[in-house]
């Protein structure tokens, strides 16, 4: 490399080094005490009928006073959102836009906190059992705050429950929605299963965030006939599920990527029936019963090669015993 | 003054809310529940010195009541097997509607015993109804019980000519029936298909000082009922295949958290039972008598450590271990079923001799994974990490080669040798993250994966995958993000029939079960992917939001002359929410994904090649709107889905393949729903969905249940599902 690369490349190093420095710390820079009042004077102004309000939080795990891990057994609002001394003065209405917000804000109305202040004051207490993967996971490096997904102050956090869960992770994933209202799908609207029966979304040790170590070791929780081992597995089906199959939703049954027999011959190409071309000249809609395709309908190849997941028959070869 | 009456109310109605609790617990039944808080709620709001304070319904709502039930009628206009797939709404008629939704816990100001009861019920009155119980003190312990009960509808019109009377031994009827018997109509009978779960869970966790928990969880499901199964000899048939599975999950944990440490250490047992392991059957086709055997037996058991250490603020340690072993060792068909004449090997898989005389295979797969991980903050805005993962699969099966046959098939013949399908895997991520200003942030990453395989053709991979993502700056509200990746895989060896060592079908190269030379099969083969990532979400207003998404994924498998070639997965998105008021909000949205695959293949020296086109909308709309307020709240919902897929085939020479229908479906799905609040604790509850479902699948439309001739097979008369349906529903909801 010429010297004129070296340089450029030091000088783009350091630029990128130092320029964090000057990136934005959100959150108010004047110092606060913890209010002498607490949850009350708080309540004062974060009423039902307020414009900010708040009063739900009294029925959450939050505001369990027998908790002493709960918020609210010391600090009560303030054991998450800080010291807030300076946010709870009394102003007149005329210099009510100069109010700082307390000094840890989640928004909406009064800039937020940084993702790391805010995800802080909920890790310092959270980071464990099912978040014990937080650091490094998806939501993690991609700047997602807890509270994106979760309503603490609400009795019922949607993100918590079966029938709305998977909305929440709809508000990112768009691709997963189009997929989740396919023909062919898990029941996820039906609500009998939903994202984190399947994902974690605060982090896991498998790929996509499922919730075991691998995909297929998630998909035989529900699927366990397919797990094996077996006498004549089959290859691709053994290493991963979603080889063959969209874990979400498809145009083709059994949420299979392509329609059979096409996905099968993406791979077996024998100069036999698993070459053959069928087409429309085959099915049963442009042609009389006698010239239907028995490879290509129903269940296609699986009309005969019933045991793709895996045979445990000593003449199950071929999958079909 | 009247904010802090108010906040007095709260605390005295929190204070009411721990008695109930208690006297939930103590009666510890749901009726209880339900009837404690009628009197409850005629209490009106009370400050300090009993006056009565006015308080805005709402807010009374919500600071009086945390548990409800509902329960009313429902009316279902038309039977719709794909409608009721898994809430069990298949059929027309009435139905009850009953859901409980319980949730007590102690005042935030109240005494130390932090003691929270939840129950929900929902769907009572269908078949796939569920209910939970939760009971526990909250930073000590909880027990949490579950049940479920879930159907999957597969036919109302599943047509067999089979007896089913014992689903295991399917008989023919008399005269016997075969398939292209023209006057077998009288033979057929229409069943039901679909399957049912019923499970149960009881999930206990402990919390013990010093940062230690303990916890356990068991839980087990039956899954009977039966699925549509292929089956061949002499034609094929799709006959009903027999479900009866046990699944049984224990999970056994112990953690220990503190601020500079996490661990967990845990157990986890998977244990399937297939009831009815083996399908005895006589063939349609060609009358012999056969035995399938069902999905066998196995048990998984894992031990897993996981955990991360903070070495300093800056720098911290993960780790995960787990030992896996799976297990399977279900008897094989006894030889008398004629379905097998097996010889076991002495060596050479040519000339087999003796028996195969293994009465089952005592099959182990163990499984070890180790992933260490180190992630460091070398600045203030700059993080890097990197992760090493380990993974092997070990089997161990017995080893033998045989000749077999399907004794009713005796072209169905060949020599195989059990394969032990053993990999290892490495995989190394290294992913840096630098900060910039405005909100904006750099992510730069690169990871490599090679797996080696022991099976035969199944040889060693390795990828390389270079990725980006940058969060542009956060400017007047708009926040937007792109990322690309690119991968490369070096894949397997093109197939060569002459240098394969597939002997599952021997044979050698002229074999016609040998793959085309110049294969690859995709999971294995070279591949480049390009990966390209847009997000975009725009804040017009506090009350107006809009965003967009692209998301392109494209995979060349550049040396595959057969097999797959290449696809492409794209996704876009757009979507608006707008919500002006707590009691008026509204989301638009509109999804777009365009799969294309292109494969190749090679018929009698003509190469083929086949292209599809699946593409899929999702348009819809959500409001919830306010028309009397405090009184009668709306909501509307609109949800149109199209999925096309579009098949079609080209040749090198010769007669232009004749072009596949579309595989189409198209669903429209209107609902409208208003609750009337007839008082601060009770409302009258009204639905009305409408759903158009309209499909067309070419592989099962107009087959009908069998053939005209012999050259034809018994398909059962499944047909792609189309409905036109009305729903009404009619509840009483009352909040406590």
């Amino acid at each position: 490399m010429s010297s004129s690369t070296w340089i450029g490349g030091l000088i783009l190093a350091l630029g990128l080094w130092i320029s964090p420095v000057m990136a934005d710390e959100h959150g108010s820079a004047v110092v606060q005490q913890l209010t002498e009042r607490g949850t009350d004077g708080c309540l004062k102004c974060h009423s039902s009928e307020s414009n900010n309000p708040v009063v739900s939080v009294l029925h959450t795990p939050h505001f369990m006073a027998g908790d002493p891990n709960a918020p609210v057994s010391d600090k009560g609002c303030e054991g998450c959102h800080g010291a807030s001394s300076e946010h709870a003065k009394k102003l007149a209405e005329e210099k009510e836009h100069l109010r700082v917000p307390p000094e840890v804000n989640w928004g909406p109305k009064m800039a937020k906190s940084s993702i790391e202040s805010r995800n802080t004051a909920c890790l310092s207490c959270h980071e464990k059992g099912i978040v014990i993967n937080w650091a490094g996971s998806a939501h993690d490096t991609d700047d997602v705050a807890c509270s994106d997904c979760h309503s603490s102050h609400l009795q019922r956090d949607p993100s918590l429950d079966k029938y709305s869960e998977a909305d929440v992770c709809f508000a990112c994933h768009k691709t997963e929605q189009i997929e989740a209202n396919k023909p062919s799908h898990h029941p996820m609207r039906e609500g009998k299963v939903t994202c984190s029966d399947c994902h974690n979304p605060h982090g896991s040790v498998g790929p996509a965030s499922v919730l075991d170590a691998t995909i297929n070791d998630t998909c035989y929780r529900c699927h366990a006939e397919k797990r094996g081992p077996f006498l004549w597995e089959h290859q691709p089906v053994a290493e991963d599920c979603t080889n063959c199959h969209f874990a979400h939703g498809s145009t083709n049954e059994r949420l299979l990527k392509v329609a059979r027999p096409f996905i099968c011959q993406q791979c077996h190409t024998a100069n036999h029936h698993q070459s053959s071309i069928y087409d429309g000249d085959d099915v049963a809609i442009t042609v009389t019963d006698t010239d239907i395709a028995r490879q290509l309908t129903s269940k296609a190849c699986t009309n005969c090669h019933s045991q793709v997941h895996g045979s445990n028959h000593p003449s199950g070869v071929r999958r079909t015993r | 003054m009247k904010q802090l009456t108010l906040v007095a109310a709260i605390r005295a109605q929190l204070k009411t809310d721990r008695a109930l609790l208690g006297k939930v617990l103590l009666v510890s039944g749901v009726s209880a529940c339900m009837a404690a808080p009628m009197a409850m709620a005629a209490e009106p709001l009370m400050d300090d010195d009993g006056y009565e304070i006015e308080v805005p319904i709402a807010t009374f709502r919500e600071v009086t009541y945390t548990s409800n039930y509902e329960f009313g009628f429902g009316y279902l206009s038309d039977d719709a097997v794909k409608f009721g797939e898994y809430n069990s709404l298949d059929e027309s008629g009435p139905v009850v509607i009953g859901n409980i939704d319980l949730l007590q816990r102690e005042a935030y100001d109240g005494d130390d015993h932090a003691r929270y009861l939840k129950f929900s019920a929902k769907n009572l009155g269908t078949e796939s109804r569920e209910a939970e119980l939760e009971y526990g003190r909250q930073g000590d312990y909880r027990i949490k019980l579950s049940v479920d009960q879930t159907e999957k509808q597969y036919s109302h019109s599943f047509v067999t000519p089979y007896d089913l009377t014992d689903p295991t031994d399917l008989k023919l009827p008399t005269p016997t029936y075969r398939v292209g018997d023209v006057d077998a109509a009288d033979f057929l009978k229409s069943n039901s298909l679909g399957v049912r779960r019923d499970s149960w869970a009881v999930a206990y966790q402990k919390a013990f000082s010093k940062g230690w928990t303990a916890s356990a969880d068991v839980s087990r499901e039956l899954k009977r009922g039966s699925k549509d199964y292929g089956f061949y000899a002499g034609s094929p048939q799709i006959i009903p295949e027999p479900i009866d599975y046990r699944t049984s999950q224990v999970t056994l944990g112990v953690e220990h958290a503190t601020s500079k440490s996490q661990y967990q250490i845990k157990y986890y047992l998977s244990q399937f039972e297939n009831e009815k392991s083996v399908l005895n059957l006589e063939s349609a086709g060609n009358g012999s008598d056969n035995a399938m055997q069902l999905p066998p037996d196995n048990a998984f058991h894992q031990l897993s450590l996981n955990g991360n250490y903070r070495f300093t603020n800056r720098t911290r340690g993960t780790v995960y271990t787990s030992y896996s072993r799976g297990t399977q060792d279900e008897e094989l068909l006894t030889l008398s079923k004629g379905v097998v004449n097996s010889t076991i090997d002495d060596g050479d898989p040519a000339t087999p001799d003796g028996s195969f005389a293994p009465t089952s295979v005592d099959i182990t797969r163990d499984t070890l994974i180790m992933q260490l991980g180190l992630s460091s903050q070398l600045s203030r805005g700059v993080s890097l990490s990197g992760k090493y993962r380990y993974e092997e699969k070990d089997v161990e099966l017995q080893d033998v080669a045989y000749a077999w046959t399907i004794l009713d098939l005796p072209f169905q013949r060949g020599v195989a040798q059990t394969l032990e399908m053993d990999s290892e895997k490495h995989r190394f991520n290294l992913d840096s993250a630098i900060r910039l200003p405005m909100m904006a942030k750099l992510k730069l990453g690169y990871e490599f994966e090679q797996i080696e395989r022991s099976s035969v053709d199944q040889e060693e991979t390795e990828e390389h995958t270079l990725k980006a993502k940058l969060k542009l700056p956060t400017v007047a509200g708009l926040m937007s993000s792109i990322d690309i990746a690119r991968s490369n895989r070096d894949g397997q060896a093109v197939y060569d029939p002459n240098a394969s060592k597939n002997i599952i079908h021997v044979g050698g190269p002229d074999s016609p079960n040998q793959n085309a030379a110049g294969s690859q099969k995709y999971n294995l083969a070279d591949r480049e992917r390009d990966q390209l990532g847009v997000n975009l979400s725009y804040a017009i207003t506090s009350q107006v939001q809009v965003g967009a998404s692209a998301r392109m994924t494209a995979d060349d498998y550049n040396k595959a002359v057969y097999g797959l070639q290449s696809s492409d997965q794209d996704a876009y998105s757009l979507d608006l929410s707008y919500a002006p008021s707590q009691s008026y909000s509204m989301h638009l949205y509109y999804g777009l994904q365009d799969l294309g695959y292109r494969q190749a293949s090679a018929r009698k020296g003509v190469d083929w090649f086949l292209d599809t086109e699946d593409q899929s909308h999702l348009i819809g709309t959500d409001v919830k709107f306010s028309v009397i307020p405090n009184r009668l709240d709306m909501t509307v919902g609109y949800r149109y889905t199209q999925s096309v897929a579009e098949i079609h085939h080209s040749v090198s020479s010769g007669t232009t393949p004749t072009p596949l229908p579309d595989l189409e479906t198209e669903i429209h799905t209107f609902e409208v729903m208003g609750e009337y609040h007839l008082d601060a604790h009770s409302s009258v509850k009204a639905q009305y969905l409408y759903e158009n479902y309209d499909s067309a699948n070419w592989a099962t439309d107009n087959i009908g249940p069998l053939g005209t001739s012999s050259t034809t097979y018994l398909a059962a008369g499944l047909e792609s599902p189309n409905h036109e349906l009305h729903y009404v529903g009619l509840t009483y909801k009352r909040a406590f």
